[in-house]
C-alpha cells in the first residue's frame, strides 16, 4: 500500500518473532460475533491486537507481509447492522460497513441515485477484489490513497460506530486521523455509512489518476458534489475530497466554498482548482513526485467538478 | 490455538478441511484438497491466477481465508467441466490460442465463466472488464476475448435449440 | 512437403486440455511422499560481509531435515551461465539484495521458516556500489575485491567515422536512458528435487535450458552428468528471466543432503528481488546523414550497470552492439561497449537481449533526424533500409531482407499512414494526437561461432502413433505444438497421433536453450530430418504393398495416398508392416544452424545472420494535463520467414506488445541503495488488459536460406523490441517534444511539455 515501504527481502529475518512474507502466517484467533456488543466487547478486551475482518483484501495482505501483527481477527460477517445495505430516496443510503462494492453497483436504484459513488466503487480493484472489498473497510484500512473515501467526503456521508461507551457519529473527513488510523477508540466498530438523500439539480463525479486503466493505486484521487439551482447555472453548495496527497483523504472547504461563489464559470473552478492545490500536502514516492501531485489533483479537481456539475444539469 | 473446522462444497462435493487462522482458501483448495488448478501468482491479489468462484462471486482466493469460505459453494477451474465434457469455453480457449504458458489460465476460465453466466453476450469491453484483475504475461488478452465470444454464441444457438425443442 | 495439414493452420495445443482443466502441473504443483519444503535465507544488507553464520540452532528444529551454508556444497559453489562468478550460496560477502546466504528444507512451510530465523548470522553492513558512473571512476573502491568494476569494456569499429561525421548536412546527438524491468513471468522460478535409489537426482525444473541446468546441477553436486536428470513439467512462462539457473540447483542439493525429495519455489518478491532484470543503459549516441537523409555514420557509447555478477551481460551487450545501427545501411560506425560492476540488482537474459535497448536508441535517432531534415519517417526509413544482399556493418551479409522495407509499407498501409492527420491531432483541448513507427531487425539462433545445434528422437510405434522426444524447453512459447505439427506433417499422420514429452534429459537429447528465437529454426529442422527415414520406411512398405512407385506416394492425414487420392492403407498397417519387415521407424534428427565458412568480411563477433523484420506503428493519445498516453493504436507487421503455427505466431506479437506498452510506458524497478522499493505486482505496473488495444497484426512470410529447409525465423523477440520507439515517436508527434528516458511515465511526459499548455501543431 501507499506509503508502507516494502522491507528489504531479509529485512524480518534477524528480528525474532517475526515473520516472512509467505503464505505461513503465525497463529491468529478467529471468531465470528453474532452481534454488534459481542464484536465491541471482543475489541474492547484486546485493543490495538485485534481488528475486524470484513472482506480481508488488505488486512490479509498486510498480515502475510508482516505490515500487521494481531492476536485475534473478528470477522463480522454474522452481524445484521455491518452487512445492512439500505435505500430510501427521502432518507437516503446506509451503506454496512461490511458491504463488499459489487453489492452497491449491483443495486440499481442506488446507482442512479449515487453515481459519483458508484465511480468510486468502480474503481476499488478488479471485479474479483470488488466482490469483496467493502467501503468501510476501505475506510477503517485508513490509506490516504484510499478511492472511496474522497467520495465518501464530497458526498458527507456520517460514519456510525458502535462501542462500549454506546453509539456515536462522526463526519467521515474527521474518521482517517493518519496513515492506517482512525478516531475509533478501543474497543469501537465502524458500523455503518449514511449517506444523505441527494438533494434536487446535484450531482456528484470521482475521477482518480493511476498509470493503467485497472488495478492500481491512485496516485491522486478527487471527489466532487455539488448542487445547482433551479436554472442550473448556479452553485448552491458544493463539496470537494481529495485522496493521497496528504496524510488523510482531505475535505477542502475552501474548493467548495469557492463553487458557490457566482455564475458558474471556468474561473470559478479553477479558483476551486487553486484552494484544492494549496490544501493538498502531498509527499513524493515511487507513484509520483510531490510536485506531480499537486498538479495533478488540481486537474483532477477540475475535471471531478465539471463531471458533478454535467451530472446535475443531466438530471 | 486450535486448528478450526472448515466446510465447502468445492465442485459440488461437500470436503472439509483442518485450518488455522491464516489459511487461506487458495492453500486449502491445492493443499488439503489437491485441487492444483487453482495457482498462486502473487499472494497479494494482484494477478488473478487464483480466481475462483464463492457463492456466486469471482473472488481471489489468495485473499480470503478458509474461516472466511466456511459453509460456502466453490467453482473452482476443476468444476467448469461436466461428466468429462468441457465446457464451451473451455474448448475455445485451446482454439483460440488464449494462453501460452497456461499459468493464467485457470483464473482466466474462472472469470469469463462467471461473466458468462450473467451476460450471454458480452462486448469485448464487458470481457476486459471481467479479467481486469487476471494478469497475462505471454499473450495478451485478445485470444481470450475472441474465445469468450465464441463460446457465448455457442451457449446462445445451444440454448435456442433447446428452447426450439421445448416448444 | 509441408504446404498443408498441419502446418500453417490454427490448431490448439498439445497441452491445451490439460491447461484447460487444470490438469497441468507445473513445479508448485509437484507433490512427492515425503516431500520436504525448500527455503533460501537472503541478507537485509544489499552489501555485507558476514562475520558469523551458525546453523545449528536452526538443525536443531524438529521437523527441519537439512540446512546448508557454502561450506556444505559438494561440488562448485557458482552458477555457470558464461563465468562461474555468482555463487549459490554467499561465502562471506553479500553484493546483492539477492544472494542467498543458506537454504533449508523442512517438513512443512512454517517449520522452513522457523528454521531460517533461527539461522544466527552477524553481518556487518558495507557501504554498497550502487551508481555505475562513478564505480567507473578511480577510487571507487571495487565490488568484487581483486576485480576492476569494468566488467567488460570493448569498442567496435569499422568504416571512416571521424571523417562520416565531418562530412554530414546534420548531426542528432542524445544521451538515453533506459530502466531496470522485470520479466514478471506468472510462474515464479522453481524446482523439485527428488533423489534417485543410486545416489543420482531428478529435477524437476522450470527452466529454459535443460540440459545447461543438468551440467549446473551436476557441477554443484560433484557429480557426473550422466547421475542428473532434469525434467521440465509445464513452465508458466520464462522470457529469458529462467534461461540462466536460479533455485533448482538448490533444490537439488537440498534434496540430495536430505535424502527428501524438496520444492523448493520463489514467492513472488522473492522472485522480483532475486532473478536478473534486463540491463538498465546509459547510451550517448551520435547520427550523421546527408543533406538527403542517407545516413552517414552512427557512433554510440553505451554504459550498462551489470550488478556484481557477469550473468549474461557479455552477451547482451554484444548484441546490443551488433544491432546499434538498425536495420539500415550504416557504412561507418563505432559502438563502445562498457559493462559496470555495482551492488545493484543483477542483471541478464530478457527477451530480445539488448535489441530492445538498442532500438529505443536507433528507431528515436532515426525520427529526430527526420524531423531535423523535415522528412517523413517512413521515408528516411525505406530510403536506409537494408534490403536481401546488403552488407550490414557487421559484415553480415543479408540473405533475405525483403521484410525490412515490407513491413514498413504494409504496417503504413494498415494504419493508414499518409491519411493520419484526418483523424483530428487535437480532440480535445486538452488532447494531443500522434502517430509513430519504428521498424526493426534481431538475430535469431546464437550466431556465428557458438554451437547452434539441437536433436529429437522421433520414433513411430505399430498403431501408428508417434513419440518425440526434444530437450527444447517449452515455457510457453509453443515450441511443442511446432514440433508435433511438424512431426505430423512430415509423417502424414494426424497431430493428434503424436506426442511430444516435455523436455527429459534422461529420453532426450540435447536441443540448447529455449532462448534467441532459435528453437523453432534447429529443433523444427531436426524433426523434419528426424522423420526422413521412417517415412521412407513406411513408403518402402507402402511400394511394395501396391506395386506403386514411391514417387507417387504420399502419406497424409493418417493415410497412404496414390496419385493425390485416398487409398484403403493407414499410416497404422504400414507401421504393423514395416516393423515385421524390420524397417526402422525411430530416428535420431539433429540440425545445426552451419554458416558459410567462407565470411571473412564477417567482423562482428558471434553476430548473428537471421534476422526477423518488423515494424509497427503506434498511434496515441496524450492527455496534456496529466501527461498520460493512451496507445489507441498499433499495428504490429513481422515476418515470421515460415509460419508453423499461426496461433502461436500472433499470440507471441501481442504478448511482446504488450510488453512493450509496459517497457514503454510504465514498468520500471525502482531500486534505492541497491534495494528494489517495488518488488510486488502491485507495484511494478504491468499493464493489464484494459491497457491493451485491439492490435491490428500482419504476418509476411519471406522463407530463410540459412534456416533451410524449413524457413522459418523464430518470432518471439521481435514483438517487444519496436514497441517502445514507436510509442516514443507517436509521443513525439503528438506534443512536439522528445523523450529520451524509458519508461516514458505520464510524469515523465508532462515534464517533457514542461507543464506548459500545447502549441498546435504546425
Amino acid at each position: 500500500m501507499l506509503w508502507l515501504a516494502e522491507p528489504p527481502l531479509g529485512h524480518k529475518l534477524n528480528k525474532a518473532k517475526t515473520h516472512l512474507w509467505d503464505d505461513s502466517m503465525k497463529d491468529i484467533d478467529y471468531t465470528a460475533p453474532r452481534t454488534l456488543a459481542e464484536a465491541a466487547a471482543l475489541l474492547n478486551d484486546k485493543g490495538d491486537r485485534a481488528r475486524i475482518l470484513a472482506g480481508g483484501t488488505d488486512i490479509i495482505v498486510q498480515l502475510r507481509e508482516h505490515r500487521r501483527d494481531l492476536d485475534l481477527l473478528v470477522d463480522v460477517k454474522n452481524i445484521a447492522e455491518v452487512n445492512e445495505l439500505t435505500f430510501d430516496p427521502a432518507r437516503g443510503l446506509r451503506i454496512g460497513a461490511a458491504v463488499p462494492c459489487y453489492r452497491i453497483y449491483e443495486n440499481k436504484d442506488i446507482a442512479k441515485a449515487y453515481p459519483g459513488l458508484i465511480d468510486a466503487v468502480s474503481l476499488v480493484g478488479g471485479v474479483q477484489i470488488q466482490s469483496r472489498a467493502s467501503v468501510g473497510g476501505n475506510l477503517c484500512n485508513a490509506s490516504p490513497a484510499a478511492d472511496t473515501t474522497p467520495m465518501l467526503i464530497a458526498l458527507e456521508a456520517t460514519c456510525h460506530i458502535a462501542g462500549p461507551q454506546g453509539p456515536r457519529q462522526l463526519p467521515v473527513e474527521t474518521f482517517c486521523t493518519a496513515p492506517g488510523r482512525t478516531a475509533l477508540e478501543r474497543g469501537e466498530l465502524l458500523v455503518s455509512i449514511d449517506l444523505p438523500a441527494p438533494k434536487p439539480h446535484s450531482g456528484a463525479h470521482y475521477l482518480r489518476f493511476i498509470p493503467r486503466n485497472e488495478m492500481d493505486i491512485a496516485v491522486v484521487g478527487a471527489g466532487a458534489s455539488v448542487v445547482l439551482d433551479d436554472k442550473k447555472q448556479k452553485c448552491l453548495a458544493a463539496r470537494i475530497g481529495v485522496g493521497a496527497v496528504a496524510p488523510t483523504p482531505l475535505l477542502v472547504p475552501d474548493a467548495g466554498a469557492a463553487l458557490v461563489d457566482g455564475a458558474l464559470s471556468d474561473a470559478l473552478i479553477d479558483k476551486a482548482v487553486q484552494a484544492a492545490r494549496a490544501a493538498a500536502k502531498p509527499i513524493s514516492d515511487m507513484r509520483g513526485t510531490a510536485e506531480y501531485r499537486k498538479h495533478l489533483v488540481g486537474v483532477l479537481v477540475k475535471r471531478a467538478v465539471q463531471g458533478a456539475i454535467h451530472r446535475a444539469r443531466e438530471k | 490455538m486450535t486448528d478450526m473446522d472448515i466446510r465447502l462444497t468445492v465442485n459440488g462435493r461437500l470436503q472439509h478441511a483442518k485450518a488455522g487462522v491464516m489459511r487461506t482458501l487458495l492453500t486449502v483448495l491445492r493443499e488439503d484438497f489437491g485441487l492444483t488448478g487453482t495457482k498462486d501468482g502473487c499472494s497479494s491479489g494482484d494477478c488473478g491466477a487464483c480466481v475462483v468462484v464463492m457463492n456466486g462471486q469471482v473472488v481471489n482466493s489468495c485473499m480470503v481465508l478458509a474461516a472466511q469460505a466456511d459453509g460456502s459453494q466453490v467453482t473452482t477451474v476443476e468444476g467448469l467441466a461436466s461428466n468429462g465434457e468441457l465446457h464451451p469455453l473451455q474448448r475455445a480457449f485451446g482454439g483460440t490460442w488464449a494462453f501460452q504458458c497456461g499459468f493464467c489460465t485457470p483464473g482466466m476460465l474462472v472469470s469469463c465463466h462467471a461473466l458468462l453466466s450473467s451476460n450471454d453476450n458480452p462486448s469485448r469491453e464487458e470481457v476486459l472488464t471481467a479479467i481486469a484483475g487476471n494478469f497475462c504475461r505471454c499473450t495478451g488478452y485478445q485470444g481470450v476475448v475472441n474465445a469468450v465470444q465464441q463460446a457465448a454464441a455457442e451457449l446462445r444457438s445451444a440454448n435456442a435449440e433447446a428452447v426450439l425443442q421445448h416448444d | 512437403m509441408i504446404d498443408s495439414g498441419a502446418v500453417g493452420r490454427w490448431v490448439s495445443a498439445p497441452g491445451a486440455y490439460d491447461i484447460v482443466t487444470g490438469k497441468a502441473r507445473y513445479c508448485p504443483d509437484l507433490d512427492f511422499p515425503g516431500m520436504l519444503i525448500g527455503k533460501l535465507l537472503y541478507s537485509p544488507h544489499a552489501r555485507a560481509c558476514i562475520r558469523r553464520l551458525d546453523v545449528t540452532a536452526a538443525r536443531m528444529i524438529p521437523g527441519v531435515i537439512a540446512v546448508l551454508t557454502h561450506a556444505d556444497i559438494p561440488g562448485e559453489n557458482s552458477y555457470l551461465y558464461a563465468e562461474p562468478d555468482q555463487p549459490l550460496l554467499v561465502v562471506d560477502e553479500v553484493r546483492f539484495q539477492g544472494d542467498a546466504v543458506a537454504a533449508v528444507a523442512a517438513i512443512d512451510e512454517q517449520t522452513a521458516d522457523a528454521a531460517l530465523r533461527a539461522i544466527d548470522v552477524e553481518y556487518q553492513a558495507l557501504d554498497g556500489i550502487f551508481d555505475p558512473l562513478a564505480a567507473m571512476q578511480a577510487g571507487a573502491g571495487q565490488v568484487v575485491a581483486g576485480k576492476d568494476n569494468i566488467m567488460m569494456h570493448k569498442t567496435y569499429r569499422t568504416g571512416d567515422v571521424a571523417a562520416a561525421l565531418a562530412s554530414a548536412h546534420v548531426i542528432v546527438e542524445n544521451t538515453y536512458r533506459t530502466q531496470w524491468a522485470e520479466h514478471a513471468f506468472l510462474e515464479t522460478e522453481g524446482g523439485v528435487g527428488l533423489v534417485d535409489a543410486d545416489g543420482g537426482v531428478t529435477v524437476y525444473s522450470s527452466c529454459q535450458a535443460p540440459h545447461r541446468d543438468r551440467m549446473q546441477i551436476a557441477r554443484a553436486l560433484g557429480l557426473p552428468e550422466s547421475r542428473v536428470r532434469v525434467i521440465t513439467p509445464y513452465i508458466g512462462g520464462a522470457f529469458g528471466g529462467k534461461d540462466e539457473a536460479h533455485v533448482q540447483i538448490h533444490a537439488a542439493l537440498l534434496a540430495h543432503a536430505a535424502r527428501r525429495p524438496v520444492r523448493l519455489i520463489r514467492g513472488r518478491r522473492e522472485s522480483i528481488l532475486t532473478h536478473v532484470k534486463r540491463h538498465p543503459f546509459i547510451v550517448h549516441c551520435i547520427t550523421a546523414a546527408t543533406r538527403d537523409g542517407r545516413l552517414l555514420a552512427v557512433k554510440a557509447r553505451a554504459i550498462v550497470d551489470a550488478g556484481p555478477y557477469s550473468n549474461a551481460t557479455h552477451e547482451v551487450l554484444n548484441k546490443f552492439g551488433e544491432f546499434i545501427g538498425g536495420p539500415y545501411t550504416v557504412k561507418n560506425l563505432e559502438i563502445e561497449k562498457i559493462a559496470v560492476r555495482t551492488n545493484n540488482p543483477i542483471t541478464g537474459a530478457f527477451r530480445g537481449f539488448g535489441a530492445p535497448q538498442a532500438a529505443f536508441v536507433y528507431e528515436s535517432q532515426m525520427d529526430d533526424l527526420a524531423r531535423k531534415l523535415g522528412m517523413d519517417p517512413l521515408e528516411i526509413r525505406l530510403l536506409n533500409g537494408v534490403d536481401t544482399g546488403t552488407r550490414m556493418y557487421t559484415g553480415v551479409v543479408v540473405r533475405e531482407g525483403k521484410a525490412m522495407k515490407a513491413s514498413l509499407r504494409r504496417a503504413a498501409e494498415m494504419m493508414g499512414w499518409q491519411q493520419r492527420g484526418e483523424l483530428g491531432r487535437q480532440p480535445a483541448t486538452h488532447l494531443r494526437r500522434g502517430w509513430g513507427m519504428a521498424t526493426i531487425l534481431k538475430g535469431s539462433g546464437m550466431g556465428r561461432g557458438l554451437p547452434d545445434h539441437a536433436a529429437v528422437l522421433l520414433e513411430m510405434h505399430r498403431d501408428g502413433s508417434v513419440v518425440l522426444q526434444s530437450g527444447a524447453a517449452d515455457m510457453g512459447q509453443g515450441i511443442v505444438t511446432v514440433l508435433a505439427q511438424l512431426a505430423a506433417e512430415s509423417l502424414g499422420v494426424e497431430m493428434s497421433s503424436v506426442h511430444v514429452v516435455r523436455a527429459d534429459t534422461a529420453q532426450a537429447p540435447d536441443a540448447g536453450a529455449s532462448c534467441a528465437s532459435r528453437q523453432v529454426m534447429v529443433s523444427g529442422n531436426a524433426v523434419l530430418r528426424a522423420a526422413v527415414p521412417i517415412r521412407d520406411s513406411l513408403l518402402q512398405v507402402a511400394a511394395e504393398k501396391t506395386g506403386v512407385a514411391r514417387d507417387r506416394l504420399v502419406l497424409h492425414g493418417g493415410r497412404l495416398h496414390v496419385d493425390g487420392q485416398a487409398h484403403d492403407l493407414t499410416v497404422a498397417e504400414l507401421a504393423r508392416r514395416a516393423l515385421f519387415r524390420g524397417y526402422p521407424l525411430q530416428s535420431e534428427g539433429r540440425y545445426e544452424l552451419e554458416y558459410p565458412a567462407d565470411a571473412p568480411e564477417v567482423t562482428y563477433r558471434y553476430s548473428q545472420e537471421v534476422f526477423q523484420f518488423c515494424t509497427q506503428i503506434a498511434q496515441v493519445l496524450v492527455d496534456c494535463e496529466t501527461g498520460q498516453v493512451a496507445v489507441e493504436r498499433l499495428v504490429a507487421v513481422h515476418d515470421a520467414g515460415k509460419m508453423i503455427n499461426p496461433g502461436g505466431v500472433y499470440g507471441q506479437i501481442e504478448g511482446g506488445v504488450a510488453q512493450g506498452i509496459g517497457y514503454a510506458l510504465t514498468e520500471e524497478l525502482r531500486v534505492t541503495e541497491g534495494h528494489t522499493l517495488n518488488a510486488s505486482l502491485e507495484n511494478y505496473v504491468i499493464p493489464m488488459a484494459l491497457d491493451i488495444p485491439e492490435l491490428e497484426m500482419d504476418v509476411l512470410e519471406m522463407p530463410e536460406p540459412l534456416g533451410a529447409p524449413l524457413g522459418a525465423k523464430g518470432i518471439a523477440e521481435s514483438p517487444i523490441i519496436p514497441t517502445a520507439p514507436a510509442i516514443r515517436n507517436a509521443i513525439l508527434d503528438a506534443i512536439g517534444r522528445p523523450l529520451y528516458q524509458l519508461p516514458m511515465t505520464a510524469e515523465r511526459v508532462l515534464s517533457a511539455l514542461d507543464a506548459a499548455p500545447c502549441a498546435d501543431p504546425a
